[in-house]
């Protein structure tokens, strides 16, 4: 049976990673070298340290989170 | 059928739900041909909530560029993705990289934080991969 709860938060979800990475010069006005947390293209907590930014999420595991920072980072995984 | 994924940058993701016994929660998979497992990166355990208890123990090393780090198995990890059918399940072994964040500085671990998890060939390969950057297509086929 499909779980259709489980694909709209994906399909939030992807739209929240997108979200950052578009808006990643404005947000890079505001929190510089700080963890943000996306919850339907808005803003819902930050904080430059991670383990400070999961107690103000009611629910990290279902939260987009990323860093936002100037600093380049070359992955070579 | 056929997943999508999402280009941020230069790099192909695929958003999945992971369910692994009471633990449960949506990642971002960066498509890596070069990772040979699946493996959750330490910012997505500890944003899933998996305990250092829950993991088991790898009987292999893994090792990547920047050299080793310790390493664990998460067994039957249901793994949920949305596609043109509505959604595809799998189920299979993920694997966990830790790294040992309380002796490093406070820049080198907020750079490794950093690091997303990856979809490996374990995975990968059970489909057909299409990654073509300059049309924007992102995609895992199968009849």
């Amino acid at each position: 049976m499909m779980n259709e709860g489980v694909i709209e938060e994906l399909r939030t979800f992807e739209e929240d990673q997108v979200w950052i990475s578009d808006h990643i010069e404005s947000l890079l006005g505001r929190y510089t070298d700080q963890w943000v947390a996306v919850q339907g293209g808005q803003i819902v907590a930050s904080d430059p340290a991670l383990d400070a930014l999961w107690q103000k999420l009611p629910d990290p595991a279902h939260t987009c989170v990323e860093f936002v920072t100037r600093e380049p980072l070359e992955m070579i995984l | 059928m056929i997943i999508r994924g999402r280009f941020v940058g230069d790099a192909p993701y695929f958003a999945a739900h992971v369910r692994v016994g009471q633990f449960e929660g949506v990642v971002w998979l960066l498509a890596d041909t070069g990772a040979s497992r699946t493996t959750l990166l330490d910012r997505d355990v500890s944003r899933l909530g998996i305990p250092p208890a829950a993991l088991e123990p790898a009987s292999l090393p893994m090792i990547g560029v920047g050299g080793s780090v310790r390493s664990f198995v998460l067994r039957d990890v249901k793994l949920t993705f949305v596609s043109d059918e509505g959604e595809t399940v799998l189920q299979q072994d993920v694997w966990v990289a830790q790294h040992d964040l309380d002796r490093l500085p406070a820049e080198e671990v907020a750079r490794i934080l950093r690091i997303p998890s990856v979809m490996g060939r374990d995975l990968i390969n059970r489909f057909r991969l299409i990654c073509d950057y300059r049309s924007g297509t992102m995609q895992l086929e199968r009849q």
